[in-house]
């Protein structure tokens, strides 16, 4: 074994800028896969973080006008939701708490400079649930009270970054055109539509649009075990009440699952498309190693000549292009990580801090299999045409 | 230059492994960033032609969407008579569109229902190609208790067919089908049920609530111009901007952003498998150079100057890129075409479409060509170093 990788590590050697060209393609072939991959998985572990924080107990119910994951067609209306719904939800067997949210967006003026963001507001029992989850941590001043008026809280982002000016506490702007005092700033969520959020008690907001409706019901179940029969039963009352399926129901799990069908199939997509280079990267440890064999001819018919089997041949060749695998998957796998780090630098600059990256165990033991896979089996032909030489004429070879 | 290509040729058949093996690099890259960029023109042609299908003289006025779906103020009548007074607008068709629960013999659905005006919608969409019937009439103005469907609710949204005649329940409330579109190939419009617009406002329990309106810009008037007028009316009666105005030209620009986005994406990703092919055709070069040494010391003895050398290596390497691209865009182009097949079977009709622009396939095999003679740079260079006399005693 160690004869046979110092054997192979000395004619590699010998050839430097044919091994360097070989190694180079496996190493941008593996590279590229690590670090398209570490996307794919990054986005997963990120979203089983936020979700992981909100816990199996919740239940999000939207209605149609609510957020959603996609969106296409023309913009359509839908009933939001009434007390009534809100109340008959709360009755259920398994639901601990429900909450109704009230989402909206509005025009901010700070400083006479407009912006748009999202109305997210919430009662008092409402906020007690999101602070659990730690999704929800005040960076400065307080929470408002239910029962306040003319107060507001800020998300991270549209306190520092949606004005020219930093807003603080104590500061005022107009929510489309009524006064509002700034007595708190969360902490960054990670969340771009609630990091751009102002926060009001839900009453005061929907005064400002003179309205009752809910938005969305925010449910939490006795316990993790039941939550999915209690989402399904509040889907069967909520159906029976509306006439029909108009909203959207999830819990934390069934989400989590769609997200993470969703990441899959972004880093399948994205390995994929990379492993058409490490593909290339095997065209050329084949050619190299043809090549090889033209050129020690004569030394495979000295082998030959002094007892070595074609079995020896073989695995002497095999072996060599192997270790280009594994070599340059080692080196792809750095290449790869440093890559993957860049973008994740990059990523949290323009798409929120919650973007990430993650190389996991699992993808840099693949990535290395797979790099020495690509090169054996680059190597099998040139392995195989070494081992069938003729001994007789490969000593005559010039 | 034909004796060089001779040369090249018959250098690259007398190693066919070699050579297949580096092409195959090549082709391989080529294909694949072709596949790849195709599916993103494919794209934005289908949207062209959905921008065609409307027409190129319609502007769309929404409230502005918040990330997350969630609109602002909104849009009245009053918006709409004022757009519709604007100089250079033909007719405006307000609409509110809700997301109804729909019933039919004992089976439960929810479909998008447009709210239309039907004089202002038959004005404002005359002559758009989906908006043709195929059965029965459209709805009149005040027609209550009455809809008109898009093909696809009639012929396979519910396990039986809707006709002409038969009643629908919607909201809790009977409606009858008066007529039945004929098939436009995009969902958005065959999985529709169009009422009037008060029947789906009272759904909500609104009065003059817009959702969305389309203005028909009169012949002759520039679309874009009147779009910024429409901008400038609508803000003043605002008093901010808390709607969008979407010309077919601004609509094309904004989708075809993230189409280009897509693009140089996945194209990107593909390209460095190109780069790989690239350095295959340095590795077989350089090879190819060592073989040849003594050919080369032979070549310098009877006069060959260092470039004539240097040429004779880059021609081989430009073939090698020349040939591999042209065959990458031929296996790219039958990719692209097994794509849109694929997609029609299992995705449906334009959900994915692919398509190879001749500038790409041109671009493709200049561009491997390109890489082919880089690629060449440092061994024809090594070649043309050689020292004759060191070279011939090899």
């Amino acid at each position: 074994m160690l004869e046979y990788l110092k054997y192979s590590l000395k004619n590699m050697a010998q050839r430097k800028v044919r091994t360097f060209l070989t190694l180079l393609g496996i190493v941008i072939g593996v590279s590229v896969i690590v670090s398209m991959v570490s996307i794919g998985d990054g986005m997963q572990a990120s979203v089983e973080q936020q979700l992981n924080k909100m816990g199996g107990d919740k239940i999000q119910i939207f209605s149609g006008g609510g957020p959603s994951i996609v969106q296409t067609g023309p913009p359509t209306e839908a009933a939001s939701f009434n007390e009534k719904e809100l109340a008959a939800i709360k009755k259920i067997t398994g639901v601990k708490q429900a909450v109704p949210e009230f989402w909206k967006g509005a025009t901010l003026d700070y400083m006479n400079e407009k912006q748009e963001a999202m109305i997210i507001a919430d009662t008092t029992e409402g906020i007690e649930i999101w602070r659990e989850t730690g999704l929800f941590e005040l960076d400065k001043g307080r929470f408002y009270q239910s029962s306040e008026s003319g107060v507001a809280m800020l998300g991270h982002n549209a306190a520092y970054n949606l004005f020219e000016r930093e807003i603080n506490i104590g500061n005022d702007l107009k929510v489309n055109g009524k006064k509002f005092r700034v007595i708190g700033i969360l902490k960054e969520s990670g969340d771009i539509v609630a990091d751009k959020g102002i926060y009001l008690p839900i009453s005061v907001a929907r005064n400002l649009f003179n309205t009752n409706e809910i938005t969305a019901i925010f449910v939490v179940a006795e316990n993790e075990e039941i939550v999915l029969t209690t989402s399904t039963r509040i889907e069967d009352l909520l159906k029976k009440l509306r006439g029909g399926k108009d909203f959207e129901i999830f819990t934390t799990i069934e989400l989590a699952e769609q997200i993470g069908k969703i990441t899959m199939i972004i880093s399948f997509v994205l390995g994929g498309i990379a492993s058409v280079s490490i593909i290339v990267g095997g065209i050329i440890v084949m050619n190299t190693m043809l090549m090889s064999v033209i050129e020690r001819t004569k030394e495979i018919g000295i082998m030959k000549a002094s007892g070595a089997t074609n079995q020896i041949v073989l695995r002497i060749f095999l072996f060599e292009s192997a270790i280009v695998g594994f070599i340059g998957g080692i080196a792809g796998i750095a290449l790869g990580t440093t890559i993957s780090k860049l973008i994740e630098i990059v990523g949290k600059e323009y798409l929120g801090a919650n973007f990430m990256t993650l190389i996991s165990k699992e993808l840099v033991i693949g990535a290395l299999l797979f790099s020495i896979l690509v090169g054996s089996i680059s190597g099998v032909y040139p392995a195989f045409r070494a081992s069938k030489l003729n001994p007789v004429d490969a000593l005559r070879y010039k | 230059m034909i004796e060089y290509l001779h040369l090249s040729i018959k250098n690259l058949t007398n190693q066919k492994s070699r050579t297949f093996l580096t092409l195959l690099g090549v082709i391989i890259g080529i294909t694949a960033v072709v596949a790849m960029v195709s599916i993103g023109t494919g794209m934005r042609m289908a949207l062209d032609e959905q921008v065609k299908t409307l027409g190129s003289d319609k502007i769309i006025i929404q409230p502005k969407q918040l990330l997350g779906g969630t609109s602002t103020k909104g849009l009245t009548d009053a918006d709409s008579d004022a757009v519709e007074k604007i100089v250079g607008i033909n007719f405006v068709s307000p609409m509110y569109n809700v997301i109804a629960n729909v019933k039919f013999k004992g089976e439960d659905k929810t479909v998008t229902m447009w709210g239309l005006s039907p004089k202002k919608a038959e004005r404002t969409f005359a002559g758009v190609s989906g908006f043709k019937l195929f059965h029965g009439r459209w709805l009149r103005g005040g027609d209550r208790g009455k809809i008109a469907i898009g093909f696809g609710i009639h012929d396979d949204f519910f396990d039986r067919s809707v006709n002409v005649g038969n009643n629908i329940i919607i909201n809790d409330k009977r409606f009858e089908v008066i007529g039945i579109f004929s098939k436009t190939g995009d969902r958005d419009n065959d999985y529709t049920i169009y009422a009037d617009i008060d029947q789906t406002r009272e759904f909500l329990e609104k009065t003059d609530d817009v959702s969305v309106i389309v203005a028909r810009v009169k012949e002759g008037y520039n679309v874009d111009k009147v779009g910024s007028m429409i901008q400038v009316v609508l803000e003043k009666r605002h008093n901010e901007n808390d709607f969008t105005v979407l010309t077919p030209s601004q609509l094309a620009d904004q989708v075809g952003q993230t189409f280009k986005i897509v693009q140089i994406v996945f194209g990107g990703i593909a390209a460095i498998s190109l780069l790989v092919g690239g350095i295959g055709i340095a590795n077989t070069m350089i090879m190819n150079v060592l073989e040849r040494t003594q050919e080369v010391g032979i070549m310098k003895a009877i006069g060959a100057s260092n470039k004539q050398v240097i040429t004779a290596f880059l021609f081989e390497s430009g073939v090698i890129g020349i040939v591999g691209g042209s065959i990458g865009v031929i296996f790219g182009f039958i990719i692209s075409k097994g794509i849109n097949l694929a997609a029609s079977r299992y995705l449906g009709e334009g959900i994915l479409t692919a398509y190879v622009s001749p500038q790409m396939a041109i671009f493709a095999i200049t561009f491997s060509l390109g890489m082919g003679i880089i690629s060449g740079l440092y061994p024809a260079y090594r070649a043309s170093k050689l020292d004759p006399i060191v070279a011939l005693r090899e």
